[in-house]
Formats: structure tokens, C-alpha cells, sequence
């Protein structure tokens, strides 16, 4: 039995760097598989709808007579589950975190509109 | 006749990690009854069933708790799987072993960090933490969740971990062996923390056994009582599985019987590693669960869970029932509170490795 | 797994869980379920890892014995019943009996009800006559693909 027996541990951590990343000064690394964010090739999507009814959470909207499809990122559990259905393979699994923000917002894409430039997903991700 | 107080202890302590309430009798400074009082963190999980379809239900299970996230996956998609006759392919099993094991891990260091907050030794805690990082960051690239994981499907899996990432996790945990027993030897033999906890909560093995205890509470004291004994769904009879037993019941053999899990937890991955097959993680289930039910039981990282499912032929499940371990530890924190010092209130309400948010669902 | 099923009477437990508790069983659990008739309990024992259940059905105020004289730890699972289905149990051991205010929940027995059941799908007149005109369409879009491929072989119709 020692007292001591913590010591070395103790004091060779006094000259080490730290374990933690200094984030938001530096940016994080995600792994390549990170489920953070869902994003949506709009061009591609043929509003069928399968997204919207699989998903668990009921984050998803879609409306195919005014040709929009709307998120809230807010409510998304990130189970990737409407990106593993989609026919049309235009949903991805993004690895940044959704940004935070004051209040819970949804995310727009609309199809009808030329160049998408009304589109809200291009957030800036945390961190970049 | 002492001074007769009563002392609520919780919902909000900083030794607990989830909300439960203790009236705690106290003449002087001794325990002479506790009052528990639960239904903090209720959610009423188990009712979703009605709105959400047996598949979708994997969801609500894995959330039903951060620590023993994939345990519940893994339970509720074995119940469904054995209900509808479904049997899942032999790689999916080893890789759902390994994903289990490496819970059991993380959640040990959890506690042992807690632990040691408890005591007041809060670097220990700090540097408990500080591996159960390296654990977080391989659950991270394999599943791609820190805490929940969303891998486990009815009929499989919907993720498949490559060879060499499988090699490269053996790898790290051998690497990791030798930080993990400076952590843990502290525990073991610096004098104030053998003193916070020997001799502290003993329970003889019959009384932990008619309190109808499960997992590392009850193993140290004797008592013999470990599903991964008779598991089938898993690979731990291809691995040679030991249960870690303890005699003195008390929380100095808690702590040494959680310690030893974490040790042959790294053993069970290495070997499952070396055995894993190739082939499919998963495969098709169509149609409903027929009308019917189904009792099956999984040791998660706190003891025996118990999963109840019953079907009515139509998408939707009758009735899900997850009993948790610490459900049926709670009596027997009650019964080790009585006649115990104030100070030691922490230590023990610690001891059965509480997870409220899983006895409440 | 081994577990089997046993189906007994409402009056019978406390007996059958004395003559368990003596056999050397480990209580596991206490389960309820709300069926069209009442409540459906199911009660859990194991020994050497082997699972025993047992099984009945009470009406909607039925009254059920407490087996915290056989089992103490009991008294978790029955106080729980209690409070999230308002099922009525007898004479949980002093100590234990919590009067409901075990499982504190905003709105009181929030289980009891019956789980809502879902409207079969029911189309409108129109909706029907789309789908049958859809399916026929398809059919004749099949026969019409299979029909050239006949032709060379003697003019089939």
C-alpha cells in the first residue's frame, strides 16, 4: 500500500498536452462514418415520400404538389434511415453536427425554384 | 434515544449520474430506513409501441438509455427475431458480442469514475474517463455514434466492421490493458480508498440471493448468476466466457468484480476477433410478428435485463416490457442502507451501479 | 433460452410463489398487460438459469394477492403496477406499500386505458375506381409485352 501510487500519473500529466481538442479554436476531426447531419440532393428527388414515412423521429416533410421537402434537424435522431431507403439515393449522411442556433428551425429545400437559391441547408457546420 | 431526522437525498446529487429520491431515516448519524421515490425521468417509452411499427421500435429501445444504449438494441431485436423465428447470420452474432463487450467496458469505467467522485478523488475519475474517451472513439468509427449507436436491426445488423478495423481495435485494447490497471490499481490499494469501501454495504451470499439481485451485486457475494452462461444468440460459447465471482459482498469486492469483468470483457473481444466469420450481417424479415409471445433475457453491463415482446399480428407490438437490473437492485440498496453511517450513503446508492433512466423508461 | 409458460388461476399465486420460493426459485420479474378483457400479469422465477413463468388474467377491478410475504423484493414491481395501471393488490407487506407514490407521474395510472386501435383504411368510391382502372391498365400493358413474342410461332391471339 502507498500513497504515492497515483503520483506518477498525477505528475506526468502535469507535462503532457492535453487530452481534449481546443475546439471551436481548432477544428474537430469527425471519423469517416459520423452520423451528424442529413442533407438532400434536391435535383434528384422525385418526392415519393418514403423518407417521410419512415422516418422514426418524423423529422421530415415532403410536399409534392408545391415540390418541397423540409427537415427539422432539431428533431432528427441521425438513425440514417431515410438515406438507406431512398430510391433515388439523393440523402446523405453528412459528418458534421447540425450548427446550433437559439431556436428550433426547420430546413427548407424547394425544387421549383431556379438556381435553389432560396434553399436553407447551406449553414456554415460548427467549428469550420 | 438519538435525534431522529429525515434527510432527502436525490433527485439532484452530485454523486448520482440519474434522478432518484431517498428519504432517509436517520437517529444520529445512522440509517435506519430508506424511502425510495422514483418517476423523475418517466417517458413512457414502453407505450410507443402503440404508434411505432415493430421496426421502428429499435429506436425507442436503444434510447432508453445512454450508458446500456446497445444492450437494449440488441435485447429488443432478440426478442422480436425469436418471436417471428428469424435467425440472424453467424457474423452478425460475433460482431454483436464485440459491439456488447465494448459497452460493457465503457460502462464499467463510467462507474469506476463515479466511484472515485464519490470518494472525492477526483482526478481518478477524471483519468477513469479519460480511457473510457478511447472506447467512445472506436464506437464513433465503427457505428458512427459516440453513445448511441443505431446498428442493431430486426434480422441483423445495418453496419459490418472490416477486418482490419477489427484488428486494429485488438490491437488498441491490448494497448489499453496496461493504462486501465494503473487506474484500477489505485483502487485497489491506496489506503483511503480501501477504507471508503471495505467492510461497507456486505450483503452474505443468501441475503443478496433472496433480495433476488442480479449482475456484479450479486456475483460478489458468491452467487453464481450470469446469462452470458446460457447465451445462445451471441458467440460467448465459442469463447470460453468465465463469470468473475467475488465472496466478501461488500463494495471493495464490487469494485474488484467490475474491474475483473472489464479485464475479461477485453479477452472475449480478443478471441471473438480471432474466430469472427465471414458472410452476411443480416437478413430479410418480412410480414408482422405473429399473435404470440416471447421472454428473453440478456446480461447487460448492470445484470440480468429481462425482454418481454408480444405480438398481435399486425405491425404494431402488444406490449414490450424491458425489465432493467437496477429495477430489482433497488431492494436490495434498501436493505443495505438500513443501519449504514450518513457518509457512506454515496458509496452504497453508487454500488448497485444505478441507471434510473432504464428502471423508469 | 429455456422459459416455458404456465397458465393458473388468479387465487392460486400466492401459493404456487410459496411453494417456488421453497423449490430455491429467484424472482425476475412481474410484467402487466392491458388486454381487451382486463389485465394479463405475468410473473417471472428462474433457477440455475432456467425460466418459469406464470400466467393469468384478472377483469379491469380485480384484486390481486401481494407475494411480498413469499418474495420481499416483490413489492417494486407491485407498488409499479399499482401506480401505472391502477391494478389493485392486497396486502403488500408493511414498509413497502407506498400508496401510490412510488412511480410519481403527472397524470395519475396513465396505462390503464386501452391502447387506441387503428382505423382500417377505407377508400372512397373514386380512390377504388383509380386503383382498378391502374391495375387493368398494368395487366393489359403485360399482355400486350408477351403478345409480339408469340406472333413468330403461328399468330396466337
Amino acid at each position: 500500500m502507498s500513497y504515492l501510487h497515483f503520483a506518477g500519473t498525477l505528475i506526468s500529466s502535469l507535462f503532457k498536452k492535453p487530452y481534449t481538442t481546443s475546439y471551436p479554436f481548432k477544428p474537430l476531426e469527425y471519423p469517416e462514418r459520423m452520423r451528424g447531419k442529413i442533407t438532400i440532393e434536391i435535383e434528384k428527388c422525385i418526392f415519393c415520400g418514403t423518407c417521410m414515412r419512415k422516418c422514426p423521429a418524423g423529422a421530415i416533410t415532403v410536399d409534392r404538389t408545391n415540390k418541397e421537402w423540409k427537415i427539422n434537424p432539431f428533431s432528427c435522431v441521425q438513425c440514417s434511415c431515410c438515406a438507406d431507403n431512398c430510391p433515388k439515393k439523393c440523402l446523405h449522411m453528412e459528418q458534421h453536427y447540425t450548427t446550433p442556433a437559439p431556436e428550433k428551425t426547420e430546413e427548407v429545400f424547394d425544387a421549383r425554384v431556379p438556381g435553389n437559391t432560396q434553399n436553407s441547408g447551406n449553414s456554415q457546420p460548427a467549428g469550420k | 434515544m438519538g435525534k431522529r431526522t429525515i434527510v432527502p437525498f436525490g433527485p439532484q446529487h452530485p454523486v448520482l449520474p440519474e434522478p432518484i429520491h431517498l428519504d432517509l431515516e436517520l437517529e444520529d448519524e445512522k440509517v435506519i430506513r430508506a424511502i425510495p421515490s422514483i418517476g423523475f425521468i418517466h417517458r413512457g417509452l414502453e407505450k410507443l409501441v402503440e404508434k411505432r411499427e415493430y421496426t421502428e421500435m429499435v429506436y425507442v429501445a436503444e434510447r432508453i438509455c445512454g450508458i446500456c444504449s446497445f444492450g437494449h438494441g440488441w435485447g429488443y431485436c432478440k426478442a422480436v427475431e425469436s418471436l417471428m423465428k428469424v435467425e440472424v447470420p453467424s457474423r452478425a452474432k460475433y460482431l454483436r458480442t464485440i459491439w456488447h463487450e465494448l459497452s460493457r467496458i465503457h460502462s464499467h469505467l463510467l462507474w469506476l469514475g463515479l466511484q472515485a467522485d464519490a470518494m472525492g478523488f477526483e482526478s481518478l475519475f477524471m483519468h477513469s474517463w479519460r480511457i473510457r474517451e478511447e472506447i467512445l472513439d472506436i464506437f464513433d468509427k465503427t457505428a458512427g455514434g459516440r453513445v448511441i449507436f443505431n446498428v442493431c436491426k430486426v434480422g441483423g445488423l445495418r453496419r459490418d466492421i472490416e477486418d482490419s478495423e477489427l484488428q486494429g481495435i485488438a490491437a488498441r485494447l491490448q494497448r489499453l490493458k496496461a493504462e486501465i490497471k494503473t487506474i484500477t490499481d489505485t483502487f485497489f490499494d491506496e489506503p483511503t480508498s480501501v477504507s471508503r469501501m471495505r467492510g461497507v454495504g456486505v450483503l452474505t451470499k443468501q441475503e443478496a440471493y433472496d433480495l433476488c439481485c442480479v449482475g456484479p451485486f450479486t456475483r460478489a457475494s458468491g452467487n453464481v448468476i450470469d446469462m452470458r452462461l446460457i447465451d445462445t444468440d451471441g458467440c460467448y460459447q465459442d469463447v470460453d466466457f468465465q463469470p468473475c465471482i467475488s465472496t466478501d459482498g461488500d463494495c471493495y469486492a464490487r469494485c474488484r468484480v467490475r474491474v475483473d469483468e472489464i479485464f475479461e470483457s477485453i479477452r472475449i473481444i480478443c478471441a471473438a476477433i480471432e474466430k469472427i466469420p465471414a458472410g452476411a450481417i443480416d437478413v430479410p424479415v418480412k410480414g408482422n410478428p405473429p399473435e404470440g409471445q416471447f421472454f428473453t433475457r440478456l446480461e447487460q453491463p448492470r445484470g440480468e435485463a429481462v425482454y418481454y415482446v408480444k405480438g398481435n399480428g399486425t405491425r404494431n407490438l402488444a406490449r414490450l416490457r424491458v425489465r432493467t437490473p437496477t429495477c430489482i437492485n433497488i431492494p436490495g440498496l434498501v436493505k443495505t442502507l438500513q443501519g449504514c453511517d450518513f457518509a457512506d450513503v454515496p458509496i452504497l446508492a453508487l454500488t448497485i451501479d444505478p441507471c434510473i433512466s432504464c428502471t423508469e423508461r | 433460452m429455456v422459459s416455458e409458460v404456465i397458465a393458473i388461476k388468479p387465487e392460486d399465486i400466492l401459493d404456487k410463489a410459496e411453494a417456488l420460493k421453497a423449490e430455491g426459485y429467484r424472482m425476475v420479474q412481474i410484467c402487466a398487460t392491458r388486454v381487451q378483457e382486463g389485465f394479463e400479469l405475468s410473473y417471472s422465477f428462474d433457477k440455475d438459469l432456467a425460466m418459469k413463468n406464470l400466467q393469468f388474467t384478472i377483469p379491469l377491478d380485480g384484486k390481486v394477492m401481494s407475494i411480498t410475504s413469499a418474495y420481499w423484493p416483490a413489492f417494486i414491481y407491485e407498488n409499479e403496477m399499482h401506480d401505472l395501471f391502477g391494478i389493485d393488490i392486497r396486502h403488500i407487506a408493511d414498509g413497502v406499500d407506498f400508496h401510490g407514490h412510488f412511480f410519481v407521474t403527472a397524470k395519475k395510472t396513465p396505462w390503464r386505458e386501452l391502447p387506441p386501435q387503428k382505423p382500417a383504411i377505407k377508400f372512397t368510391p373514386e380512390q377504388l375506381a383509380a386503383i382498378a382502372a391502374a391495375k387493368a391498365k398494368k395487366e393489359a400493358a403485360a399482355k400486350a409485352a408477351a403478345a409480339p413474342a408469340q406472333n413468330p410461332e403461328g399468330g396466337k391471339q
